[in-house]
């Protein structure tokens, strides 16, 4: 019972603050990869739905193709079943990184406390809420599985745990392409954890693990064709100290009370406290967290115009270690040292807790008018086969929930337009998506498609199904003076 | 450092068991397939053919009122904006006599106790009509003849444009000028 609750308490904590996630519905990139499952109906198009890369480049087969294959034949355009996937892939990834955190800082208490620091950040609102996002989530526990396979293996030296961590690594490369990373992160935590001499016979077999990497980073900078945006132009430059900062200063969490001010400094000495000693391990321990850090970060530290919370999920996990550590430091250090970490648990948590309820409640809010506006989507489509539908009503927030997307396919639509005038209501349009050209349509075109009965019009309420205003559209469009 | 001891296999497997049933039970009843028609997911448009004569409380009606109109009040009235249109059908014979053009309105006393005399406006089809000037509050009937020759296609837009009226303000985001009661085109 007792282990049940240790590894409960972070999931239980986590479902406590994320629970709007569970009613969270699809948006923007989901449509793109709910269209694409959508497509497959024999082996060739299997194939292509599986293999193909999109995006930039991208061909994440677990987090992406079999996620949204499997469980879209499954269940349709459902969300939950995909937010309870994603939920206990999280939850895994906490149980394993609780076990792991103990493992390396010696403490149980430290372990449960990292992992709590872990989930109770901003930095997990998107991936919890967005299931484009698995990715991060899943490589995080496949990475950990893979690294606490290791650990087992060096310890019992059984050849099923070598097996074992192999097969999570390789299975890593399906999830995101940070796995690359992976075999440099064993390599320090044999080193600097477990203490192994890596030059020598018994510990060179960490080595091998680099060439996976090696032939997934040529296969990926060789043969996979990228789209030239300057979103995701590489530029190894004088940013990438900057890059660096703003991601440690976003780890945090937001800068409410000055917090980042205070926490940052203090787990820096923290980490310099442990680091005096090489010798001891204390000194390893401290290294790999911070090691942890840097290596996941690395592979996005080049893209400096691409600054994105959500990469963070996985390394954070080494700050998280290193600050449940600390906790426990203080706690047996004395009243004034408890009374410094008690202030700034109470910093991070008055930061960290609003940040989550407004992020969750802002993707509830958005996915959930989505839904309204899909399902009537899908009804008009059965009750007009065929026709185009003209939105009016739409707003930045709706908008940028995945009109740019592409969602009118999925829902059975040919096409789907702002209603003429609308469009000057939306700023957020992403010009690397093609901005606003593929939605407007002229008041002529829709007056003439409204008459000869191939368009209706669709005004999306803020709390309500979408309402047919075909006719007083019409009516409308004829009224207006003639441009 | 301490392990925690691990369970009896036989209560991890029926903890998993239980897990994985609950798990199961949650995706299957929240995530079974949807048909994907549902009448509820969009509301109809109230239906039936344009009409010569529009009561603005007519449900039926609601998709000639083309802009301008508020939201039905005590069911049977609603507040105009300044300008506000509707979409009528001429009258039978209508295209070879003309039709007359009959707006039974309200001015309400807030409207001319804080503007004064109000001038209300009308064009039929861009076809421009006399104005009318109201000094006091009451019930009105705004009525004009209107000539045959604007009246030749099946449906016609209305425009009315009040000189006076009430800007949104914090206590209500509506700019108010009259209140309707019916628009109509009636046989000469």
């Amino acid at each position: 019972m007792k282990r049940v609750l240790y590894f409960a308490a972070a999931p239980a904590v986590c479902l406590a603050l994320f629970w709007r996630v569970l009613f969270t519905w699809f948006h923007t990139d989901d449509f793109d990869l709910l269209w694409l499952a959508s497509t497959v109906h024999d082996i060739p198009t299997l194939g292509y739905a599986m293999f193909h890369p999109i995006a930039q480049g991208t061909v994440r087969v677990l987090s992406d193709r079999l996620f949204y294959l499997g469980l879209y034949s499954l269940f349709g355009v459902a969300a939950v079943p995909f937010r309870v996937v994603i939920l206990l892939t999280w939850f895994a990834a906490l149980a394993l990184g609780a076990a792991l955190g103990s493992k390396i800082t010696g403490s149980r208490a430290a372990g449960l406390l990292g992992v709590l620091l872990w989930t109770v950040n901003k930095v997990m609102v998107t991936p919890l809420a967005s299931a484009p996002v698995y990715e991060v989530v899943l490589c995080a526990l496949l990475a950990l599985a893979a690294l606490s396979s290791r650990a087992r293996w060096l310890d019992t030296r059984a050849p099923a745990w070598r097996a074992s961590e192999w097969i999570f690594y390789i299975l890593g490369f399906g999830a995101q392409e940070s796995m690359v990373m992976y075999p440099a992160v064993a390599t320090l935590y044999t080193w600097a954890v477990a203490r192994r001499d890596v030059a020598k016979k018994a510990e060179r077999a960490v080595f091998w693990l680099f060439f996976p990497a090696i032939v997934f980073v040529l296969v990926h900078a060789f043969l996979i064709p990228k789209l030239p945006t300057e979103i995701y132009r590489v530029s190894v430059d004088s940013r990438l100290p900057a890059t660096f900062f703003m991601y440690l200063r976003m780890a945090v969490g937001p800068e409410r009370y000055a917090s980042r001010k205070v926490l940052l400094p203090l787990l820096a000495a923290f980490a310099l406290w442990k680091l005096r000693r090489p010798a001891s391990p204390e000194f390893g321990a401290a290294l790999f967290c911070l090691g942890w850090f840097l290596l996941w970060l690395m592979p996005v530290l080049p893209l400096p115009n691409h600054i994105t919370e959500y990469y963070l999920v996985i390394p954070l996990a080494g700050l998280a270690w290193l600050g449940g550590w600390a906790m426990i430091a203080a706690w047996r250090a004395g009243w004034i040292a408890r009374a410094v970490m008690a202030a700034c648990l109470a910093l991070y948590l008055a930061n960290a807790v609003p940040a989550i309820r407004n992020g969750t409640a802002w993707y509830l809010e958005g996915t959930s008018r989505m839904r309204l506006a899909f399902r009537g989507m899908q009804e008009a489509a059965f009750q007009h086969p065929g026709t185009i539908i003209l939105f009016e009503g739409v707003d930045d927030d709706l908008f940028q929930m995945g009109f740019q997307e592409n969602p009118f396919r999925l829902a059975g639509i040919s096409r789907g337009f702002l209603a003429p005038g609308t469009e000057k209501n939306i700023s957020v349009a992403r010009q690397d998506l093609g901005g606003l050209s593929g939605l407007t349509i002229s008041e002529q075109d829709a007056l003439r498609a409204i008459e000869n009965g191939q368009a209706h019009v669709l005004e999306l309420e803020r709390n309500g199904p979408p309402r047919d205003i075909t006719h007083a559209y019409e009516n409308s469009l004829r009224a207006r003076p003639p441009r | 450092m301490r392990r925690l001891r691990k369970p009896e296999p036989r209560l991890r497997s029926r903890t998993a068991g239980w897990l994985a049933l609950a798990v199961s039970a949650v995706m299957a009843l929240t995530g079974c397939k949807r048909s994907a028609h549902d009448p509820r997911a969009l509301v109809p448009e109230p239906g039936g053919p344009l009409l010569s004569v529009v009561s603005v409380s007519d449900p039926a009606a609601s998709a000639q009122l083309v802009r301008g109109f508020y939201g039905l009040e005590s069911g049977s009235w609603r507040w105009t904006a300044k300008q506000f249109e509707v979409a009528l059908k001429p009258p039978p014979g209508s295209a070879d006599n003309g039709a007359k053009l009959s707006f039974h309105l309200y001015l309400p006393d807030s409207i001319v106790a804080k503007f004064g005399p109000v001038t209300l406006a009308a064009a039929v089809n861009g076809f421009a009509l006399a104005p009318e000037t109201y000094s006091k509050p009451g019930t009105y009937v705004y009525a004009r003849d209107v000539p045959a020759a604007v009246l030749k296609s099946d449906a016609v837009i209305v425009r009315f444009t009040s000189d006076k009226g009430m800007a949104p303000s914090a206590g209500d985001q509506r700019e108010l000028a009259l209140v309707s009661v019916s628009i109509g085109l009636e046989p000469k």
